[in-house]
Parts: C-alpha cells; structure tokens; sequence
C-alpha cells in the first residue's frame, strides 16, 4: 500500500470548551483529483479543517500525517515538501498581496525559495504561462501593482501562483465570496481547469451551494463541527437527505424564477439558550426532531452515493466513518 | 406622488486631474411598495447613487445635478440639518455590515430607543419601550434582546435589529445596500424575508444595491443594472433575467449559476474600465462580442419609455428578437405573493 498525501487520522480540534470539529479522518490519497466542496454556516467548523489541513493549527486530538510524517514533528526538507505541495487560495485577495511590491514578487518568491526557476528568464517564462493558464494576459498583469488589478484579476493570480509550484492539493478557503458576481464564474472555471489539467485535487470551502454545485464532483456538510452528509455535489444539492442541509439548500436564492425561495423550508429560530452538546446537535432547531434524536445518530447510506447521520433514515445501511475518503473519490 | 422618483442624478468626485463621473444622468422610479433591484459591479455607481439619495457621499464626491423626489421632497436640496431629520422618517438606510454600526457597549433597547428620542417620537419613557418591544417583535425578535448588548447577538439577529431601527418612524423609501453579503444563506433568507414583510406592511418603496442575481430574482419586482455610471437596462425581474436586452445584462445573467444547468459557468471577459478613462462610445464595446463601429463613436441612450423595459444599446432591438439565454417557466408572482404574508 502506497503512503497517501496527507491524511486526517481521527482529527478534533477543540477551542476550551467549543469543539470546532469533531473526529474526522480523511485521505488524500495520489492520482485521485476530484473537487470537494465543505459546505455550512459560520462556525460550522470549514475553516478549521483548512487551517488543519494547511498545518496553520494543531489537532487537539488526532493526527495530521503528510506521506505518513506527522505534521507537528515535521522539519527541514520534509516540511518544505508540504508547504510545496499543499497550496491554499484564500479568501481575501486584497489582502495577500503587499501593496508596496509589483503583483510579480508573490509569483517570482516561491520560485526562488522552492529553487523552481534556475534563471530570472525561466522564472519570468514560467509566471507568463502560468497566467496564461488562468486566463489573464500577462502583459497587462505583470508589473503591475495590486491596486491595478481587479479582486478576480488578483484571485486568478493568486491560482496562477499555486499553479506554477504544481501542488499535489489546492485548500481554496472561500476563493469567491469577496468577488463581484460577474468574475466569479472566471475565478471558478479557472479552478475546475486547473483541477481537470492538472489533475490537482481541489478542497473548496465555501458557504454558497450554488457554486458548489456547478464546480464540485462531492460535498461535505459541516453543522456544528460534524460531518452530516456527505456524498456526490449533484446528488447531495438536487435531493438532500439530512433536514440541516435540506434547509441549506431551500434557502439558496437561485436565479431561476420557477424555483421559488426557501419553498417548504421554515425559518429557523433564534438559539437563545444554549445548544444540545449531546445527541443530534441540530435537533433544537430540526422541525422533523423526534425522541430518538436525544441519542448521537450514527452516519448512515440512504442512497449509494451519499451518506447522512440522521434518524430519518435508520432502517438505511451504516456507513463506516473510514470510507468517507473512498466514497468522496479522494482515495 | 408617492415612492421615489430619482430624475437625472449626476454625482462627480472632484480630484487634483479633474472630474470624475461616478453617477451620469440617473433617472428611475420606485413605486410604493415596490422593490428595484439596483446592480452592477465594484466601481459601476450603485452604491454612490444610494449614498447621495442619504447625503452621506463624502468628499471629493459631490451631487452636481438631478433631484430626489420622496414624499414631494427633494432630498438632494436639503440642508444637513434638514436630512438628519429626515433619515429614518423620510428615508432609511441600511448598509452592509449594518451590524457593525451597534455600539458595542449599550443594550440593544436603549440603541433603537436613543433613535426615537433622537427624533423627539415615541412620547414618554414607557411609551418609547413599548415601541421599541413591538419594533423587536415585528423583525421576529424576542422582546428579550432588548436587555442584551450586541456581541450576545447572532449576525442575523444584529441585522435585524438595524432593520428594525431603519423601520422605526416608517419611511417612505429604503435603501438596503448589500444588506446580508456577510451572511450564509440560512440567516440571508430570514433577514430578507422580515426586511421584505417590514417593508410591505409600511407600503415603503425600496431599493435593493447587490450584484448577487439569484437575491434579485427571489426578492425584487424590478431590476436595474448600472454599468461605469450610467444605467444600462431596466425592466421587471422577469423581463431583465429572461430576456435580457442589454448585452452586458446577458452576459451578466449568464454568470450567475442556476440550478437548472449545472456546470455551466460564463463569465465577463475584461475589466470594467477606470471611470477616469471612460471608453469612447458605449462604455462597455471593449468587453462586448457584439459591438459594431457605431458602439465605439456614439453613446446609446436608453430606449423607450420610462416604465417599460428599456435599455440604452445601439443593438437593443435587435437582441430583443434573439433567444434569451435563460427560459425560467411558472409564474413569479406565486412566489412574491407568498412573501409578502
């Protein structure tokens, strides 16, 4: 058996007493390139498991492992290896840039750090394919300052950048949410290129469905810090299983007029006293709740391609937590 | 009349090379009741458009033609004074991020109270807590929040505290710019649905700033798209998402990802172009497929009368005949009737 690329074994992370995200395991294994969505609401637990995944923040418990390599223990070469080959695209692409230097330095540094180019004309033919490949003009991109560019030019850029150290996995951490509507598709499909191309798998944080519908081959939806269902993007958003994601889906605003908002889907109550920390952590605001969800549900199979941790569906097939990163196409 | 009706707005920033046309010769109307949706990109003048109808544009901008008319009053002609009065009553604004502007250090009663004795309404103590309780209930608020400071609030729950602060002296016309761009899309339909129910129950006229199409389509009954200043296209809802007229309307319309064709994603090659610069012509024919020599020589103006579906494109009538990029069936109004319950 070959050692995977990076691998989440039994991971939690807790901040005092709030558990950000709870036991996940995970494997990122090599030659496999599907897009997964993480999907939930603020404080689901999405951007935790990029910074983990990223090696921003320790596990509490668990282990992060890069080619079988705990992250906390890594140094020197190996270490190096990772920040090469595990890419982030972040949110904000006003603030990576610094504004003081030509966009060119956040494409001309790691070249030179991660020794890639062996002369300035390499590293300079290099960052011009590598805008090319996301659809930029180098000529009008290059040499410019931040400023000049738009928030999608800069966000491509930033793809361009991941792209040129041919990464072996791309965290994009809300690559679209500060971007005007109209770049977002470029933005995107740039991506999807980039994962279709290159065959780079892609992690896609995100809080808009709609997007992660388009450009995602699987989803994770996060509530609470817990998986809740899991499974094929198209299946998952055309017929979600678990009531949180049914409300998350009803509550998209799709341009489609024949599909009216929030069709059958109560709004839900303000959480004025605490949330249940035991059981179902979405019974408190579940309209289908019953007696059983004072017990943990257990994630199960409704249906060949997705699984969902709710009593809903109790008479369906279990699903062992360990097959979440086969069944995702991720190993 | 009732509602707004904005007639020729110009704003200008005035810097060191000159003027800068942000807002050229703007003209709409918003019906009581009525909800337009303004869109466009970063830089096209939606959001300046909605800070001069509250006179919050701050230097170098500067409203240098048009009126403002709300209630037979011109908001563009009214001395600081005079607006100060007039916010809340006249007009309200809720901007992005409305939340943020909570002062973190008084409780949520005293916040929406000190805007009624800010404007001398409300009568005494015990009259203005009564009020202040039914303005919590009408956002779906526990009369509870009153007593709590903001950081004990959920995001949703400190946007709908703005709301309900904005609906307080009944205004005859809203202005919501991006209201919930910061929100996932549970607490957005919830924040939508009691700002869309507010604004019914007063009869309020309301324009809704965002380029977020799919908020447009769920929740406005007409849509006007702006591009580098000017307006480009305006219609009802369906008219503007079906059949779109104005070339940067489709292009725009097919950006947005719809349920109906997964996979499907086209973008707006190009960059909206610098208003310092503006291009010759039609501001968008670098950015158009379809643009011909008359696009680079001559400005379009907007077409037919105001109140049907106009845009301002040399080929408009021509596009009209062309398929429209998206062909949603059922009926809108369903929805909208749901909505306003």
């Amino acid at each position: 058996m070959t050692v995977p690329l990076l691998e989440l074994d039994q991971v939690e992370k807790r901040y005092g007493p709030v558990t950000a995200l709870k036991a996940l395991s995970l494997t990122f294994g090599e030659g496999k390139a599907p897009i997964v969505a993480v999907a939930g609401e603020s404080g689901s637990g999405k951007t935790t498991l990029a910074s983990l995944l990223l090696g921003f923040t320790e596990p509490t418990l668990g282990e992060v492992r890069y080619r079988g390599q705990a992250l906390r223990k890594m140094r020197g070469t190996v270490r190096r290896d990772y920040r090469r080959d595990v890419q982030a695209v972040f949110q904000d692409p006003f603030a990576v840039y610094n504004p003081f230097y030509k966009v060119d330095r956040a494409l001309s540094e790691p070249l030179k750090l991660f020794g890639i180019s062996k002369s300035r004309q390499q590293a300079r033919d290099m960052m011009w394919q590598a805008c090319e490949q996301v659809g930029l003009h180098p000529e009008d991109t290059l040499g410019r300052f931040p400023h000049q560019l738009s928030g999608g030019q800069r966000q491509r850029l930033m793809i361009a950048r991941a792209l040129l150290l041919k990464p072996k996995l791309l965290v994009a951490d809300e690559p679209v949410s500060m971007i005007d509507a109209s770049l977002r598709a470029l933005v995107l499909g740039s991506l999807r290129q980039l994962n279709r191309d290159l065959q780079i798998p892609i992690v896609y944080i995100t809080h808009d469905l709609a997007t992660a519908y388009h450009i995602a081959d699987a989803i994770i939806v996060l509530y609470r810090g817990e998986v809740v269902e899991a499974g094929s993007a198209e299946t998952v958003i055309s017929s979600p299983q678990h009531p949180y994601t049914q409300l998350l889906v009803g509550s998209i605003p799709w341009p489609d007029l024949d599909r009216p908002w929030g069709a059958g889907q109560p709004i839900l109550k303000d959480q004025t006293s605490g949330m249940p920390s035991s059981g179902c952590l979405f019974a408190g605001r579940c309209g289908q709740a019953m007696p059983a969800c004072a017990q943990h549900p257990p994630m199960v199979r409704p249906r060949a391609d997705t699984a969902a941790r709710c009593f809903l569906h109790r008479s369906a097939p279990a699903f062992a937590a360990a097959e979440l990163s086969q069944f995702l196409s991720l190993a | 009349m009732k509602g707004l009706q904005l007639r020729g707005l110009t704003v200008n920033y005035h810097i060191d090379d000159g003027l800068v046309r942000a807002v050229d010769a703007t003209s709409f109307d918003v019906a009581p009741g009525e909800r337009l949706g303004l869109v466009g990109e970063s830089g096209s003048g939606k959001t300046t458009t909605a800070l001069a109808l509250i006179q919050l544009l701050r230097p170098p901008g500067r409203v240098d033609g048009g009126a403002a008319l709300v209630d037979g009053i011109d908001l563009l002609q009214l001395s600081p004074a005079q607006m100060r009065e007039r916010r809340l009553r006249t007009v309200s604004y809720i901007p992005q991020g409305a939340m943020n502007s909570l002062n973190p250090v008084l409780r949520i009663g005293r916040q929406v109270e000190n805007a009624l004795i800010d404007h001398d309404a409300g009568g005494d103590a015990p009259s203005r807590r009564a009020i202040v309780i039914d303005a919590l209930k009408g956002v779906d608020l526990d009369p509870s929040v009153a007593q709590r400071y903001p950081h004990e609030l959920s995001g949703g729950m400190k946007q709908r505290v703005c709301i309900a602060m904005g609906m307080l002296l009944k205004p005859s016309l809203i202005v919501a710019d991006e209201p919930t761009s910061a929100l996932d899309v549970v607490t957005q339909r919830h924040v939508m649905e009691t700002l869309g129910r507010r604004q019914s129950e007063l009869g309020a006229a309301l324009i809704l700033i965002g380029h977020d199409m799919g908020l447009m389509a769920q929740f406005v009954h007409r849509i006007a798209v702006m591009y580098a200043g000017r307006l480009v296209e305006i219609g009802s809802t369906r008219e503007v998402l079906t059949a779109p007229r104005h070339p940067y309307t489709r292009a725009l319309v097919a950006s947005v990802p719809k349920f109906s064709d997964r996979g499907e994603l086209g973008g707006i090659p190009g960059v909206t172009p610098s208003l310092r610069r503006l291009p010759s012509g039609c501001a968008f024919h670098p950015r158009c497929t379809m643009a011909v020599d008359r696009c680079r020589l001559e400005r379009p103006a907007l077409d037919g009368a105001p109140g049907l579906h106009q845009a301002a494109c040399h080929l408009a009538a021509k596009i009209n005949l062309a398929p429209a990029s998206v062909a949603p069936q059922g009926d809108r109004r369903s929805s909208l009737v749901e909505f306003r319950q």
